[in-house]
Parts: C-alpha cells; sequence; structure tokens
C-alpha cells in the first residue's frame, strides 16, 4: 500500500508517530502532569500489588485482565503514574506511526495520523477511562501492515502478524477481539485458500493471547449470570442531535451522556463533522482501493461490520440475539457495549482522510495542510485533558496509611475487605469530584468485596459477584449486617466516609470495633470464626498468555540476532 | 530549515503550522465548551454516584 521511493527524509511513518505525539501532548495535555488519573474505569493506584484478581484466578470476571497485570508489572520499574501515562501516550504514538506507515506520503501520513487519533471515539474513551480499548485502535492499522504484508507472501509475514495479536492481547479482551476480527477479515476473501495457513496461526495466537481472560471466564463456575439489562443499557446512543447512524459514523455514540463531548450536541458541529466524514470517505476510498487493492476493500469492510456491532445493541433483532449472546455465551457480556467496536471503522476512515488529502494537494499544494486541523476544529473538547475530565490528583496520606494497615490486619486475622457505602462509583474531592471506580479494590493487597452492580441514573445493571448479591440482599432486607458480612467471610470493613450514604449503611456498621481510623477513612473488625484460605484456580490463562507471546515474540527476533551472530562469527 | 523532498512537502513548515493551528483552533473552541461547569459539593446526603454521572 505504502510508496516510499519519492519520500526524502523521514517517511510517513515516522510523521504519523510525530504527529501522534503532538495530538498526545495537546489532547492530554495537563493530565501528562505528575499523579493519578482517576476518571470512571481509568483507575490508576501507587504500587499496585499483584493478587488473585489481577492473575484472573479469584472467580471474579475478568474485567480487567491482563490489563491491570500489565500496568503492575510496569509498575515495578515505573511509578503507577507514569505508567498511565505512558500508555496513553502509546496510543497516539503507536496509533499515529501505524497508520503514517499505511500511507503513501507524509502528509497523508499525518492526516491519517491526526484522523485516528482525534476524533469522537478517542474522546469519549478516553473520558470514561477504557485505555484498553485505545490501545486496540492504535494496534488496527499495524495488523493491517502485516496483514497486507501476509496477503504478499512476505516471508516473515505471518510471524509478524502473530506477534501484533500476541502484543494486542496485553491491552485486554476487546483489543484483542477488535484486531482478530480485523485480521479475519483481511485473510478470508478472495484467494482465502492461500491463506489457511496463516488464519490457522492468527486464530491459534489470538487464542493463546486471549488465554488470560477467556480461561476465567470459561471456568467462572460460581459467578451470577450477566445481566441481560445491560445490552440495553449499554447500547449504543445517539450523541448527536441527527441520531444513531450519523453519530456512529462521525466516530461517536458511546452509551453514557456524561462523556459525550459538549460540542457533539450541536446540530452545525454534527452536520459538518458528518459533511467531511464522507467527503474524506468519497475522495480516499477510490484511490485506496485502487493502489491498496484487496486489503483497502478489506479494511473498508471490517469498518462496516464494526459499525454492523457497534449499532447492534440498539437494533431491534439483533439486540435479542446479542441478549442471548450475552447471557448464554461464556465472555458473552464483551459484547453488551458495542459502540467499542466502531474503532474498527476509525481505521478506514483515518486512511481514507489522509488519502483524500492527498488528492486534495494536487489542487491546493500550499494549503493541503490545514486539512490537519480539521478534525481538532470540530471537536475541540477532546484537548488539555479532555477538557478538564483527566486531572492528576494525588492520594491523601490516609489512603497509604490505610494500605499498609490493612495489610497488617488481614495478615493477623485472614479474611476478606469490604469497602462501604456498598457502592461502585465514587466522587472524591481530592480528586476534583470526578466520577471513578473505587481505587480500593486495586489499591488494598487483600480480597476486596465491592458492589459490582452498575448504577445509573434509570436503572441498575446487575453485577456477577454472588458475595456481593448477599450482602446487598442484608442492606436491603435490613438484616443483620456484621452477621451477612462475617457469612462471606468479610473480617474487615473500610468505610469511606466522604462518600454518599443516603441509606445509613455506615450507621448500620457503627457497632464494629474500629480498629484504625484517618482522615475520610475507617477501619473496622468484624468479628467471626477463622476464615479457611480462599480457593484459588491455577493461572492458566495468564501461563498461556505468556507463553503465546514469548512464542511470537522469539519467533519474530531469535532468527534475526542468529543471524547477526551468524555474520559477526563468520 | 525545511527539509523538501520531491513530493514537494516541506516537513517544517507543516509541523509549526499544525501546532499553531492546533493551539488556535483549542484555545478558540475553548469559551464554547467552558460554559456552566460548576463542581458539586461533597456532603454525604447527596446523590447516589452513578456510572452515568457527570
Amino acid at each position: 500500500m505504502t510508496d516510499r521511493r519519492t519520500v526524502v527524509g523521514p517517511g510517513p511513518g515516522a510523521v504519523g508517530a510525530l504527529t501522534g505525539l503532538v495530538v498526545a501532548l495537546v489532547a492530554l495535555g495537563p493530565a501528562l502532569a505528575r499523579g493519578y488519573l482517576l476518571a470512571y474505569d481509568l483507575v490508576g493506584v501507587p504500587d499496585q500489588p499483584l493478587m488473585a484478581r489481577v492473575l484472573g484466578t479469584d472467580g471474579s470476571v475478568p474485567r480487567a485482565v491482563p490489563n491491570d497485570l500489565v500496568v503492575v508489572l510496569l509498575s515495578t520499574v515505573l511509578p503507577g503514574d507514569v505508567v498511565q501515562k505512558v500508555l496513553l501516550l502509546a496510543v497516539f504514538v503507536l496509533g499515529g506511526w501505524g497508520v503514517g506507515r499505511l500511507m503513501p506520503t507524509r502528509l497523508a501520513g499525518a492526516v491519517a495520523a491526526v484522523t485516528l487519533t482525534w476524533n469522537a471515539y478517542v474522546a469519549e474513551r478516553l473520558a470514561i477511562g477504557h485505555w484498553g480499548f485505545l490501545l486496540g485502535l492504535a494496534a488496527l492499522p499495524w495488523a493491517v501492515g502485516a496483514g497486507t504484508a501476509v496477503r504478499r507472501g512476505e516471508p516473515g509475514a505471518v510471524p509478524r502478524l502473530c506477534l501484533v495479536l500476541a502484543l494486542t492481547g496485553l491491552a485486554g479482551s476487546t483489543a484483542l477481539v477488535m484486531v482478530t476480527l480485523l485480521v479475519v477479515v483481511l485473510l478470508v476473501g478472495t484467494g482465502w485458500r492461500d491463506r489457511m495457513r496463516p488464519l490457522g496461526w492468527s486464530l491459534l495466537t489470538a487464542f493463546g493471547a486471549a488465554a488470560p481472560w477467556l480461561v476465567p471466564a470459561l471456568r467462572q463456575a460460581g459467578s451470577l449470570p450477566t445481566d441481560p439489562e445491560g445490552v440495553t443499557a449499554f447500547a449504543a446512543r445517539a450523541d448527536t442531535p441527527l441520531g444513531l447512524l450519523p453519530s456512529l459514523l462521525t466516530t461517536g455514540g458511546i452509551w453514557n451522556p456524561a462523556v459525550w463531548p459538549a460540542e457533539r450536541g450541536s446540530t452545525v458541529v454534527a452536520v459538518v463533522t458528518l459533511l467531511l466524514v464522507m467527503t474524506a470517505v468519497a475522495a480516499g476510498a477510490g484511490p485506496w482501493r485502487r493502489t491498496g487493492g484487496a486489503t483497502a476493500t478489506a479494511v473498508l469492510a471490517a469498518g462496516a461490520l464494526g459499525l454492523v456491532l457497534a449499532a447492534a445493541g440498539a437494533v431491534p433483532g439483533l439486540r435479542d440475539l446479542l441478549r442471548s449472546v450475552v447471557v448464554h455465551v461464556p465472555g458473552g457480556g464483551l459484547l453488551r457495549d458495542g459502540q467499542k467496536f466502531a474503532a474498527l471503522a476509525v481505521l478506514p476512515l483515518a486512511c481514507c482522510a489522509g488519502l483524500a488529502a492527498q488528492r486534495a494537494r494536487a489542487h491546493v499544494t500550499n494549503g493541503a495542510w490545514l486539512l490537519l486541523v480539521v478534525p481538532v476544529a470540530v471537536l475541540p473538547s477532546l484537548a488539555w485533558g479532555v477538557h478538564g475530565r483527566l486531572d492528576p490528583a494525588t492520594y491523601p496520606g490516609s489512603w497509604r496509611a490505610l494500605r499498609a494497615e490493612v495489610e497488617r490486619a488481614t495478615d493477623a486475622t485472614p479474611g476478606a475487605v469490604a469497602v462501604f457505602p456498598f457502592t461502585y462509583y465514587r466522587r472524591y474531592a481530592w480528586n476534583h469530584d470526578h466520577v471513578v471506580l473505587d481505587p480500593l479494590p486495586r489499591l488494598l493487597d487483600a480480597d476486596v468485596v465491592e458492589n459490582d452492580d452498575l448504577p445509573l441514573a434509570d436503572r441498575v445493571v446487575r453485577g456477577e459477584d454472588p458475595r456481593a448479591a448477599r450482602i446487598r440482599r442484608a442492606l436491603d432486607d435490613g438484616a443483620d449486617l456484621a452477621a451477612a458480612l462475617a457469612a462471606e467471610d468479610v473480617r474487615w470493613v473500610v468505610e469511606q466516609r466522604d462518600q454518599p450514604d443516603r441509606t445509613g449503611q455506615l450507621a448500620r456498621l457503627s457497632a464494629l470495633p474500629i480498629v484504625w481510623s484517618a482522615g475520610d477513612l475507617t477501619l473496622r473488625r468484624v468479628p467471626g470464626p477463622p476464615v479457611p484460605p480462599p480457593d484459588r484456580q491455577a493461572p492458566v490463562g495468564v501461563v498461556l498468555g505468556a507463553v503465546t507471546l514469548l512464542a511470537a515474540l522469539g519467533v519474530v527476533l531469535l532468527p534475526r540476532r542468529w543471524r547477526r551472530w551468524y555474520a559477526r562469527a563468520r | 530549515m525545511a527539509q523538501r523532498s520531491d513530493e514537494g512537502f516541506a516537513l517544517v513548515p507543516v509541523i509549526v503550522s499544525a501546532v499553531t493551528g492546533l493551539v488556535v483552533a483549542v484555545a478558540g473552541s475553548f469559551a464554547i465548551v467552558s460554559v456552566g461547569t460548576a463542581k458539586p459539593s461533597a456532603p454525604v446526603d447527596r446523590p447516589l454516584i452513578t456510572y452515568d454521572s457527570q
């Protein structure tokens, strides 16, 4: 797809990477300063401990496996807040670099990089903290590069494609599923019989890379079934006045109105954005299909598939099918927030935009660079930490003290820790009052029982943890809370006194003895008999994932090293 | 100094212009989206915090 013969100096890939870096600096801005980013599902903690939950061996739904493991491992060499920034920067730089490599010229590479990394999808997923999805978006162009090489029959292309898949696995289930879908669409199609072996290797690698979350998902005998209500609750929604389809076509449409960029609500901005998307596709798809051939067609087809998956939860008929998959297929809950698959449509849009800009340069040689700022002009609130949504915070000293205290307490009296008020999301004054998933389950080196019900403005999507469900029932029924906690092997309770507690949950804990208190945090002991050691599964999934990654790395890297060694030896 | 390739595309002016354009676009648009973003207080009796709370 790329013809670099006419380029002197840095190629389109390097320009794409540089563009991605500039975009990252503008988009993240103050978020890159020291401090932890805590926004919705983006939760950074200092020195996140390696626990069963991180390895997917505690029997809970493996939502953050292996993402959290990656964070834990990186946190052994970098501070936790720096790890967050590195991962977010990687989204922009890797994405820009990858898509730039697919483009024929530097202008096309730069425009494609801006389009891939500055759009409603990135703004909304960044605001809600889905960094793994965004790394998946950044991996898509790399999969196209390697997949194109496989289609051409280039030597070493299959291992490279497998390595892309294995590395994408580190970004979590959604990223891997997106990239695998793209790879399958790339390798099937005309002449697919000749690519059966590459397809087989790719799927084998994808399954290996999926093992860290797939194995725990399949072994979840004790979990409650996924709530079908989530399909409706997390279905894509129109975040523009133009309706669902235009919202998805302009890369937006996440279910959560709280993270919609404000300007998407303007009819003028929405119409202009839609016209820009249509112009880019109309002007870029033709040249792309002429030069990229079947690869371009496949990427466009994968984009269409992504849009169908994104819309599925909102379309009658498809919604029912989706609901039955989510409820009956292990790991099917992965599909309920379908809009995340719109990332598959962002990539072809970026490629079309790049090629359209290249085409425009023939008419406006000196003005084509202006196209670089078009994505920014229609979506300014992605700038500067997504308009202040990503704002670093410092944990109060009491939080670090609590961790040490809980470690001492659970060493002396083993048992689970429950966090009250028994709700999933918090808002802390020291975190600029941003909504965030409770950080304590990640901060504490303990088995933390949290209420995994997802409360929404108009409904509650039930969680899957049976322990949490029984504690909720005790709370609702007015039963003896201490006895209910003790029955679930909870021996310690952390109270967060700065959180909403309209149902008086904390008052019902007041009889429990206080063992420690500082700031807004209190640790109480729950009397009860000794707790047997928790039932942990072997980390089969993580081991399989690690073996897959090492094998892919080995096949790609080792022969080259051997060749160097052989050359030196001679 | 700008490095010009035979594709007729000068790199440095593009980067400088792009960065300037980004800054101007962002700064100019901030006034529009900055309206009405008062932060809530944090008493314990405020409403339940939901996944879709602002």
